[in-house]
């Protein structure tokens, strides 16, 4: 029972394996190369079909074609189909197959080996004809010669009529490209991998017409100026113009022409065309009678030069517009020579070229109210048509220098007119502006204002004095408001005061005097501290008297004493010995320093 | 009144005299500095450079020798360090219009690009130094003080006059207090602010090279050094966002 099971599961593999692989046997692989035409004419083109059976894993072969044939990839087709359980595959590579000229051209064999296995086709042979030749009749002219070859019928020549030039001299170069019965389009502009030569486009491209060996041209006309930029015999060219060829695909369906091409498509194909390359021998300047001021400049050139304002203050600007104009190198003209100009002060001149000129603008400063004139301005140049060198001259200018201030020294203003005009706006270009010349004031990298002493000293000053006087407005304010205060305030000074005048009566031995002071002194003392009338004060009355009762005994004792005596001695006309007097004074000092320690 | 104005005329000249100290003459420094100028005008900017720099290591310093050596950097198409040195001469003088037609064209050559959401307060505290710089600044508020320690003091001496000079010292002491904050952010910002030297420079969120990118920053961009550490710098764009810079793609201003 096992042993059959295993039996029939082998089976079923088998069957399996077989079924597989039935596809796989029943293709056969093959290659097919077929073409949509065998004759067509120059400038059309015909498609080749390569169509490898059996599988679809194919890339694209290169095809090797003869001379005068080229072609194009256009793309795969894949196909796969299955009838009556069969499976059929297959792969189809399609290329344009573009004749360059006319004649008879055979394709292959094919012969390609690809991922293991050789696939074979026979030779296909394509019959071209000449534009405009009934395809039919290719076969009568089979065996003529190669008419309507692509590279006759479309082409591009070079043409200068100098080929003998001195360095940096102008020459016209004319490009042309040639078309007969060829569908073309976007022709760009030649292009020259010359070195030794700088090129310059003038005008637009020129189309025309002419007739060239029986055959009639469209012409598309490209002019260059050119100058060479070295010595010794160069080659110039070849120019290369790249434009797109249209060919017409017709379709087959229709055998008649005019539907063939109407219902035909276009393809395109991608032309580049090289010319002819031209000798042109350059020659170096010729040393002899070379100027010194010859810097290269070639052609035939005049100058043109004015100076505007003619009268200006001393200092003031004076514009020198100077025009070089001619038939030549416009780029190697350089800023016209200024000699003698010992008075003046200049600066550079500004350039500005167009086509047919270079004008320069250059700003003088008159430095001397004598100058009279503008020196005359000189531009050499090499003439190569009389190969000889020549200098143009403008000038000398005169001029009316007025020294500064004086009154008929000019004053700039702008007319109205040239301020009405609008002016196209002018490119200036842009760089730094050159360094210093000056190094300025020297400094530390870290040195700041604010970290300066001065500057602390700047801050604290005004705010100390700020609040000084501000105490002592406060001070003064109060003492003229508050009488209590002011007494107080003054009282010692007062009693100091009248302290050193009863020294200075004793000293002159004014008793009366003395004693007067003694009084007076202590009654306005007493009278400024304990805010009492000092008329008021007297020996009896000192114990009613506010503020007292802070004095000990003694020292009311000594005031009391000193008081009465004092009065005794004024009213009564009593005599004082010197002695006295000086115990006195001293009792006057103690009674004063009680005093002062009422309010303390 | 012809006495006050004495006084004040004298007092001001020993200030600016204390301040500006003896006028330069002969100083050691312009040898080297026409030396460095005629290296430039050989067109040999590298050795211009170099002698500029020298300069700079003596711990001199002026704006026409920081603007030779931006023009110098500007010809070696060091854009970023170009522009840090127009920037420390604008910084001297601010006003100079050839410092300034230098300093647009350098920033016109680099693609700059200005990250918005800088603060107000910020971009307000900076506009008065596009036209004054620190030290005039300095002075600009210490006259108002002056000026407002004067006014104080006539009417602490008048008290009549306390009314009417009340408003003139309430508006100077509010110029003076604006002004005091303004070169208090200025200073505060003094060692802090920072220009991008390379071309391009990625901040990061660690000071370490394999830390995640946080943010590019191209040559030219300000930034303000926040911190520092072992080589790496933390940046702060002007819209707050932070990343950690090696220490060479930026220089301080």
């Amino acid at each position: 029972m096992h042993r059959l099971r295993h039996l029939r599961h082998v089976c079923l593999a088998v069957v399996f394996v077989v079924m597989a692989a039935a596809p796989a046997l029943a293709q056969s692989q093959q290659l097919k190369a077929t073409v949509d035409r065998d004759q067509l004419g120059a400038g059309d083109a015909a498609q080749l079909y390569l169509t490898f059976e059996g599988t679809q894993d194919i890339p694209a072969p290169s095809l090797s074609l003869p001379q005068g044939l080229t072609s194009r990839y256009v793309g795969p087709t894949s196909r796969m189909s299955v009838v009556n359980g069969q499976t059929t595959s297959s792969v189809t590579h399609r290329y344009l197959l573009i004749p360059q000229q006319a004649g008879s051209f055979r394709v292959g064999p094919f012969h390609f080996t690809i991922h293991g296995t050789t696939y074979t086709a026979p030779a296909i042979t394509l019959e071209v004809v000449a534009a405009g030749t009934p395809v039919s009749a290719a076969a009568a002219t089979e065996g003529g010669p190669p008419a309507g070859r692509l590279e006759d019928r479309i082409f591009v020549t070079l043409e200068t009529k100098k080929n003998t030039l001195y360095l940096n001299e102008k020459a016209l170069l004319t490009v042309k490209l040639y078309v007969n019965q060829v569908a073309i389009r976007d022709a760009n502009f030649p292009v020259f991998e010359n070195a030794g030569f700088t090129m310059e486009r003038i005008g637009t491209p020129r189309q025309y017409q002419i007739n060239k060996n029986d055959l009639l041209y469209n012409i598309l006309e490209f002019n260059l100026l050119f100058f060479p930029t070295r010595t010794g015999d160069l080659t110039l060219g070849p120019a290369r113009v790249q434009c797109t060829q249209l060919i017409s695909r017709k379709n087959n369906n229709f055998p008649d022409e005019f539907f063939s091409s109407f219902f035909g498509a276009q393809e395109t194909h991608g032309l580049e065309l090289a010319s002819n390359a031209l000798p042109i021998t350059v020659l170096p300047f010729p040393e002899e009678g070379r100027p010194v001021d010859f810097k290269g400049a070639v052609g035939q050139f005049t100058l043109n030069a004015q100076i505007a304002p003619g009268r200006v203050a001393l200092g003031d600007p004076v514009t020198l517009t100077m025009k070089v104009t001619g038939d030549g190198n416009l780029k190697t003209v350089s800023t016209p020579v200024l000699a003698g100009m010992q008075g003046f002060k200049t600066y550079d001149a500004q350039r500005t070229e167009t086509e047919r000129e270079v004008a320069f603008e250059q700003v003088l400063v008159p430095r001397d109210a004598d100058l009279t004139q503008i020196p005359a301005v000189g531009f050499t140049y090499f003439d190569p048509s009389t190969r000889r060198y020549k200098t143009a001259r403008a000038g000398p200018f005169p001029l009316e220098v007025l020294a500064s201030g004086s009154p008929g020294a000019t004053k700039v203003v702008e007319s109205k007119e040239a301020a009405a005009q609008p002016r196209a706006p002018e490119e200036l270009g842009s760089d730094i502006i050159y360094i210093k010349e000056d190094p300025g004031r020297w400094q530390s990298p870290q040195a700041r204002l604010y970290r300066h002493p001065v500057v602390a000293v700047f801050l604290a000053v005004p705010l100390l004095i700020l609040l000084g006087l501000w105490s002592w407005s406060e001070h003064q304010y109060r003492l003229s408001t508050d009488t209590a205060y002011a007494r107080r305030l003054r009282a010692s000074p007062k009693a100091q005061k009248g302290y050193r005048q009863a020294a200075a009566d004793m000293a002159a031995g004014r008793h009366q005097e003395f004693y007067a002071g003694v009084s007076r002194t202590l009654r306005e003392f007493l009278a400024d501290k304990c805010r009492a009338s000092a008329p008021a004060i007297t020996a009896a009355s000192l114990d009613s008297l506010p503020g007292c009762d802070r004095l000990d005994e003694n020292g009311i004792k000594t005031i009391k004493d000193l008081l009465t005596k004092s009065d005794d001695i004024r009213y009564a006309s009593l005599a004082a010995s010197p002695d006295e007097m000086k115990e006195d004074l001293a009792l006057l000092r103690q009674a004063l320093d009680r005093i002062e320690k009422i309010h303390a | 009144m012809h006495k006050k104005r004495l006084f004040l005329f004298v007092g001001m000249s020993v200030f600016t005299a204390l301040i500006l100290g003896p006028a330069p003459e002969g100083h050691p420094q312009d040898a080297a500095f026409a030396k460095a100028n005629n290296h430039y005008k050989n067109g040999e900017f590298k050795e211009a450079i170099a002698a500029y720099e020298s300069i700079l290591g003596e711990d001199r310093a002026s704006a026409a020798l920081y603007f030779n050596l931006g023009n110098a950097y500007f010809r070696r198409h060091q854009l970023g360090r170009a522009l840090l040195s127009y920037e420390r001469a604008r910084r001297l003088r601010p006003r100079d219009p050839e410092i300034q037609t230098n300093l647009r064209l350098a920033r016109s050559n680099l693609p700059y690009v200005r990250p918005a959401g800088m603060k107000l307060f910020k971009r307000i505290s900076r506009m008065p130094f596009q036209w004054i710089n620190l030290d005039e600044g300095t002075l600009g508020v210490l006259c108002v003080y002056l000026a407002l320690m004067a006014l104080l003091c006539v009417m602490a001496l008048r008290k009549t006059a306390r009314r009417r000079l009340k408003v003139p010292a309430q508006a100077l002491a509010v110029i003076f207090v604006l002004g005091l904050s303004l070169m208090y952010v200025k200073i505060m910002d003094l060692g802090r602010e920072a220009l991008v030297v390379r071309p391009r420079a990625e901040a990061r969120f660690a000071p370490f090279e394999k830390a995640t990118v946080h943010f590019e920053l191209t040559e030219g961009m300000a930034v303000t050094v926040v911190d520092e550490k072992q080589g790496w710098l933390k940046v702060e764009r002007p819209d707050g966002k932070t990343g950690w810079l090696p220490d060479d793609a930026v220089a301080l201003m």
